[in-house]
């Protein structure tokens, strides 16, 4: 059989992966097959290709050294959630045309908030480097909880609670899809070649003309934003916001979702952040209940998923033995390279 | 000078308390290839940190083509139509060989980053343009069937002769060589030389450099400055520059040659 030639086309496939992606779960889910919390898992690995795509784009490809990720998602969550709750009070009862564009207008204001956060924080980056920017970026992300916690409006250390449940598996694979397009396009572009430029030598790249201040900025406006999506998406989905999603712990998941599928390789984010939420939300629980129901009797003392950390940190340590470049290393698969003209 | 160049005017650097630039002076005319000469940390290098802004000068003015570029940022300055390569090669190791003079191709490239995710007509033709340009670049210097291969996996003369190339697709009027021939054997530096004539011709280039294998600097340059701790020590041709007694005792030592 002969495959007509506008199938080979690399974002046709794209469109039709993630097309089949969506049918196949949508239908098991309509069967029954897959419902409550194993769909949950899915909308929430979604969820993580947004955060770890993102973050990517400003660790793996511009070679930045961005550890507070999350911070920039309570910036998301909390705006959209604060217009979606607190202001607009929509409910799920309302009929879908009258919540549906208010919500997505609410993510992308919350997205438009976290990028005006992200690029103050991509301007300290002109100056620090490594080690330097990390602290600055983790000090972010707490400073972010700190005054979460305080602000009586939304909740302090209560959360926002009672947020309408208005995200939706279609509508979170609609926007993990449009978040993966947009960075493949970026990533894939004279544009995206100047992000890589820094990441490779910083002195380099300044000198054949790249503005790297420029690219350095905007690589954490531009993951931030998406971070910010993804946060919205998030609140909207578990009906809370609490400053503890947003912690260190979850910036450090998706960090280590982003070491794992591989620095500059949108294909192995994508990959990781599966096999992470998976392992971590269903997988784990499950392990360390038959683990505790060996030691309880055996040693007297039960493993709790607090332990989940030395899981991760085991996973890092082994990939750093086995295959320190990840997954993926820097490769993509081919439908995730758009066509060069 | 009516036609030259790049002017350089009292030119002084300090790092904390070391002179290491000190009232260097320069008047490159169009077209030519000039030399800079001089023992290990004599401030040549500097003087190109100073050129291309990576470095500010404490002190001087560096004007090029009429235009005062002295405080500007390296990235501007680059734009304006200088371009150098390094003493240590510093390509985009992990990048290919096609992406690496792509990327030097960038700062010519109008397409906006809205265009790039939507795939417009212009981005399109713009992204097909900027990759003819760069295969040609690479056909110039013979790299063209190792365009996919990573920079880092080039063999060293390729690395070198990559380097320049990138150099030269940000479309440059001055192009300053920091030690191309190191480490080549002498049948690479003839064909450096070629290629150095080559371009330089083809591409109505000024070329300034620095080098230490004499061999290649006495017969490439028409002009020769000798920097040794910062000062200016002697400058003329070749010919005047091989017995200057005061360049023999900077490279040999005093008593050295009787």
């Amino acid at each position: 059989m002969k495959i007509p030639n506008f199938l080979r086309k690399s974002t046709v496939q794209f469109l039709l992966y993630s097309l089949a992606f969506y049918l196949v779960i949508y239908f098991l889910n309509q069967l029954n097959v897959l419902s409550g919390y194993p769909l949950l898992i899915i909308e929430i690995s979604l969820i993580y290709v947004i955060l770890a795509t993102s973050l990517n784009l400003i660790n793996g490809f511009t070679g930045q050294f961005s550890i507070g990720h999350m911070g920039f998602a309570a910036v998301g969550a909390y705006v959209s959630g604060t217009l979606t709750t607190l202001i607009w009070k929509l409910s799920i009862d309302q009929p879908i045309y009258q919540t549906l564009p208010l919500f997505v207008i609410a993510l992308i204001v919350g997205g438009i908030a976290a990028a005006l956060i992200g690029f103050l924080i991509g301007l300290p980056t002109l100056r620090l480097r490594g080690d330097y920017l990390a602290i600055v970026t983790l000090g972010f992300g707490e400073i972010i909880r700190t005054i979460i916690n305080n602000i009586d409006y939304v909740g302090g250390p209560r959360g926002l609670l009672g947020i309408p449940q208005l995200s939706n598996f279609t509508l979170i694979s609609i926007f993990t899809f449009l978040t993966l397009y947009v960075l493949r396009g970026i990533v894939f572009s004279s544009h995206g070649r100047a992000f890589i430029s820094v990441r490779e030598d910083e002195v380099a790249s300044e000198l054949v003309g790249i503005h790297t201040t420029k690219y350095k900025v905007l690589a954490f406006t531009i993951g931030a934003f998406f971070a910010g999506i993804a946060g919205g998406l998030l609140c909207h989905l578990i009906q809370i916001a609490h400053p503890t999603q947003f912690g260190f712990l979850p910036s450090f998941m998706v960090l280590v979702i982003v070491y794992l599928g591989g620095m500059g390789s949108l294909t192995g984010s994508v990959i990781a952040a599966f096999l992470l939420t998976i392992l971590e939300k269903y997988l784990l629980p499950l392990g360390l209940q038959m683990l505790s129901a060996w030691t309880q009797p055996t040693f007297g003392f039960q493993v709790g998923v607090e332990w989940r950390m030395v899981i991760y940190a085991l996973l890092l340590i082994i990939m750093m033995l086995f295959r320190p470049e990840g997954i993926m290393g820097m490769k993509e698969a081919r439908f995730m390279i758009p066509e060069e003209h | 000078m009516e036609n030259s160049v790049l002017t350089i005017q009292t030119l002084t650097h300090f790092f904390g308390g070391l002179k290491a630039v000190s009232n260097f002076e320069l008047d490159l005319p169009q077209g030519v290839i000039w030399g800079i000469i001089g023992p290990n940390g004599a401030g040549k290098t500097t003087v190109f940190n100073l050129i291309t802004g990576v470095y500010r000068p404490s002190q001087g003015k560096i004007i090029f083509l009429g235009e005062d570029i002295t405080n500007l940022k390296p990235h501007s300055i680059i734009q304006k139509g200088i371009a150098r390569t390094f003493q240590n090669i510093r390509l985009f190791g992990n990048v290919t060989v096609l992406d690496n003079v792509r990327i030097g191709l960038h700062p010519n490239y109008h397409s906006s980053i809205w265009e790039a995710i939507l795939r417009s007509g212009r981005f399109r033709k713009e992204e097909k343009r900027v990759r003819d340009e760069a295969m040609s670049l690479l056909e110039h210097f013979n790299l063209a069937s190792r365009w996919d291969e990573k920079a880092r996996n080039l063999p060293y003369g390729e690395q070198r002769r990559l380097e320049i190339a990138r150099a030269l697709a940000t479309k440059p009027k001055l192009l300053l060589l920091d030690e191309p021939a190191a480490g080549m054997n002498p049948k690479e530096v003839d064909s450096l030389m070629d290629l150095i004539y080559k371009i330089k011709s083809e591409f109505n280039l000024t070329v300034l450099l620095i080098e230490h294998q004499m061999r290649f600097v006495m017969r490439i340059c028409e002009h020769i400055k000798v920097m040794d701790f910062g000062e200016t020590i002697a400058e003329g041709p070749p010919v005047e520059i091989q017995n200057n007694p005061q360049v023999i005792e900077a490279y040999l030592g005093k008593g050295g040659i009787h």
